[in-house]
């Protein structure tokens, strides 16, 4: 932006090219991945549980800790504080799955070497002995099992099923909404350099920054002034990387402080869209009475959403407080579940 | 191999010559240049060719100039950048550092935001601009249909295409054409390569008799085209081939002859290549054409390659089985022709015997009175594997009353394990009026023919409703002669905004 000789820009409501235009259109903008790399730098594959839900009675890691590269293996016996990511501090996130596995793509263990081939096909070489358990796919069955990560909210105001009984016209249906991946373009990434008396610095793509330094120090038990995040930009975010990022950035940080080594998390498509997924699957059941104009004299919606077993996931929130509509002659009534299924 | 065999490969990089041995023959091209280039413009977003973030140009000698075709640099392979030039994102400045015309566009009309997509589109826009792509709206779409965008949106990418592609002003970039030129005519040509590293092996021969010899001796080897499809096996199933046998500097096998018949297509013709060939004798082609992947796809993915992967879902196979077209294999000297519905016996399984590979295809003139048409139904419109794919070609005669069905061919992708004619209902239309009494009970009878599956694309059951009412779709066309369109553009009309 050109200013002017007092150092303000000379007119507003004018269009402006934003900062970084010149850059991102050289490809001379840098992301995460763009980062030259500190010496040595480890490449960290995130091995994930193929079932939705099991028990895992034991790793063993051993054979593949000889094989050529692999410097480090992660468990949950590696986290030294708190093993818990939740934003809402719940308990129930864990870094990587301790003796239960609650939905397919959950993080069991990671594997850092220098390349992340070698990193990835070590991880296959891993020995991990799983229970399969009956797993909870679908809202139907997490309503017949009442299986509710929280327990059920109802707003309600005035009297719904008074207006609904005495209104003129009702109709009761439901709707259904699928599940979308947030896509942002440039997949999860942390690269996380350790520092002197176990500092660390991390290079995060994430939208929180400051939540990724509290929650990645709890999880090293390290006060929050020995961690630092950096995000210059992300490529793309779109809410996916509010909460999301800190699982990666906690798992960089983990492997960066074990070996010493700067250690990179960077997940590729298929693993970024199998391990992460926040913008949930909806059934709302509808109970709608009107008058013969159409006017709106009562409604009752029931929300119930598809999540994953943690208590974080509750975007819920905005989908049931936004339903009660403009008018208070609504008389709406809304109930939200969140139905934990082992998601596929 | 007969001729002389090289280790190295030999490409210009950015107006800069490289020479390389000894690298993992299934590195790709965007891990070279982001981990050992360290040109780290070009992204990864999918790894699949499907996002376009890692678009990259590649320009090669063409009569007196150059050829330009975009290309997604994560699924192509660096061994086959042998012989050609690369340009990158990082190339398009000025000596003096201006920017592009496309880039200098771009900022102006607000045409990133998060900046992770766009370096991917100023390729593909650098591209249009070389190959002189009209600023119609139509055009741009198809130009940047292999590029995602998540959060600019696409009025302002399309905005600033707009207005680059107007009849182009003179850009720094035009007067580095001569020194690519340049060295692009001292690379070796016409000689094979073989690299080997750590086990594995790389194989480009010059000539189709080598390529006969090489898969003798290898007969476990995987064939490398556009590497489109094998491309993924590294990416996605993070499966390397032991041995790769690259077809793409055999001359002989990208060759698209016309003759007495229709016209030949060879093994390693892309599909933007065979594109008006194809379109000359079929027009009702154009639109599946158009619809193949998107333009980086089709620069880099063969006619050959959508057959030979006996893919269920090749939108290719169906087209050509309705043409009539005969599939011409090779084993050593010996060739043979089959039709090309024979090929295809089951699910990942081809009538290909050891050794053995396609060597081309013959397209065959369209009989007088027919009239082929073939739909894609995808969830999205552009760069979209179709749920169901099916082609029509039907013969008719004139007689009293209207037209007779003289002779049907009737292929579907998506609705089996293979690209599968529907026999019973040909045999059912043949010699029957065309009305859409006819076309109603043929309906019932096409449905019957396929048992599909349910998968992510579509369900068993609307495959089947789909596969009845694309029949219909044909019959109202014919009676009407004009296109039906229910959503998109459908057919390539021209825009007018």
């Amino acid at each position: 932006m050109k200013l002017d000789d007092a150092g303000v820009a000379p007119r507003v409501h004018a269009s402006w090219a934003h900062d970084s235009s010149a850059k991102q259109v050289c490809g001379e903008a840098i992301y995460i991945d763009d980062l030259p790399e500190p010496e040595g730098t480890l490449q960290v594959y995130v091995a994930q549980s193929p079932h939705p839900h099991a028990r895992i009675r034991r790793i063993d890691a051993s054979k593949i800790l000889a094989e050529r590269g692999v410097v480090a293996v992660l468990t949950a016996a590696d986290v030294p504080g708190e093993h818990d990511i939740s934003c809402i501090r719940a308990g129930d996130e864990p870094v990587f799955a301790r003796d239960l596995v609650e939905y397919a793509g959950q993080a069991v263990f990671a594997v850092a070497a220098p390349t992340i081939d070698i990193a990835r096909s070590a991880a296959r070489k891993v020995i991990v002995d799983y229970e399969p358990l009956e797993p909870i796919l679908t809202i139907a069955q997490a309503m017949q099992k009442r299986s509710f990560v929280l327990p059920p909210r109802v707003v309600r105001r005035g009297d719904p099923e008074k207006a609904l009984a005495s209104a003129p016209q009702r109709l009761q249906g439901s709707i259904t909404t699928g599940g979308q991946d947030h896509f942002y373009l440039e997949g999860q990434i942390s690269l996380a350099i350790p520092k002197e008396d176990g500092d660390v610095l991390i290079y995060c793509s994430t939208q929180n920054p400051s939540e990724i330094q509290h929650i990645c120090a709890r999880v090293l038990a390290v006060p929050d002034a020995a961690v630092a995040v950096e995000v210059r930009r992300m490529g793309g975010g779109f809410g996916g990387k509010e909460t999301q990022a800190t699982q990666f950035a906690a798992i960089a940080a983990l492997a960066a402080t074990k070996t010493g080594r700067a250690s990179k998390v960077r997940l590729d498509r298929d693993d970024d869209m199998r391990m992460t997924g926040k913008r949930h699957a909806f059934e709302i059941d509808y109970d709608v009475g009107f008058d013969d104009s159409g006017r709106i004299l009562g409604v009752k919606f029931v929300q119930k959403e598809d999540v994953t077993p943690r208590a974080a996931d509750r975007p819920n929130g905005s989908g049931r407080d936004s339903c009660p509509g403009p008018r208070d002659t609504w008389n709406p009534l809304n109930g939200g579940s969140l139905c934990p299924g082992h998601g596929l | 191999m007969g001729g002389h065999v090289r280790n190295t490969i030999e490409f210009v990089l950015n107006g800069q010559p490289r020479r390389l041995s000894a690298f993992d023959p299934t590195l790709t091209v965007l891990r070279h240049l982001r981990e050992s280039e360290r040109l780290v413009g070009t992204k990864e977003g999918c790894a699949e060719g499907d996002c376009g973030a890692c678009t990259a140009v590649v320009a090669e000698l063409d009569g007196e100039g150059l050829s330009y075709r975009a290309v997604n640099t994560c699924i192509q392979f660096l061994a086959t950048l042998d012989g050609k030039a690369l340009i990158t994102v990082e190339q398009l400045r000025g000596d003096d550092r201006e920017l592009h015309p496309v880039q200098q566009a771009l900022v102006d009309a607000h045409g990133s935001q998060c900046g992770f997509c766009t370096p991917g589109f100023v390729m593909s826009l650098f591209a249009g601009v070389q190959n002189a792509v009209a600023p119609k709206r139509q055009d741009i779409d198809d130009l940047l249909a292999g590029n995602l965008c998540r959060c600019t949106g696409y009025t302002p990418i399309i905005n600033a295409a707009t207005k680059v592609l107007e009849p182009a002003a003179e850009n720094a970039f035009r007067a580095r054409e001569t020194h690519i030129m340049g060295l692009l005519s001292q690379l070796p040509a016409n000689d094979s390569i073989k690299l080997e590293n750590e086990g594995r092996t790389f194989i480009a021969p010059a000539t189709l008799q080598e390529l006969s010899e090489t898969l003798i001796e290898y007969p476990q080897a995987t064939l490398l085209a556009g590497g489109t499809d094998v491309g993924l096996f590294v990416t996605k199933k993070h499966i390397k081939p032991d041995v790769l046998v690259y077809i793409g500097k055999i001359q002989a096998l990208s060759e698209i002859a016309p003759c007495d018949e229709g016209v030949r297509i060879g093994a390693g013709a892309t599909l933007d290549r065979a594109w008006p060939a194809l379109v000359a004798l079929y027009p009702a082609m154009n639109e599946i054409l158009r619809r193949f992947g998107a333009v980086q796809v089709r620069n880099a993915g063969t006619v050959g390659g959508n057959i030979a992967n006996g893919s269920p879902i090749g939108d290719m196979p169906p087209a050509l089985i309705a043409a009539g077209a005969t599939l011409r294999l090779r084993r050593g000297d010996q060739t043979r022709d089959l039709p090309l519905e024979e090929f295809f016996l089951a699910y990942g399984k081809q009538d290909r015997l050891r050794s053995e590979f396609v060597e081309s295809v013959l397209v065959p003139r369209p009989a007088r009175d027919s009239l082929l048409k073939v739909y894609k139904v995808s969830k999205r419109l552009d760069q979209d594997i179709s749920a169901v794919c099916g082609a029509f070609n039907l013969t008719f005669e004139p007689a009293r009353g209207g037209p007779v069905v003289k002779d049907a061919r009737i292929c579907f992708g998506g609705m089996a394990g293979t690209p599968l004619r529907a026999d019973v209902c040909e045999t059912f239309l043949r010699n029957k009026p065309w009305n859409e009494a006819t076309a109603s009970a043929a309906q019932e009878v096409l449905r019957g023919c396929y048992e599909p599956m349910s998968d992510w694309r579509a369900s068993a059951r609307y495959r089947n409703q789909v596969a009845g009412n694309l029949l219909m779709k044909y019959f109202l066309e014919t009676a009407t002669q004009r296109p039906i369109n229910l959503a998109g553009r459908g057919e390539r009309v021209p825009y007018e905004a």
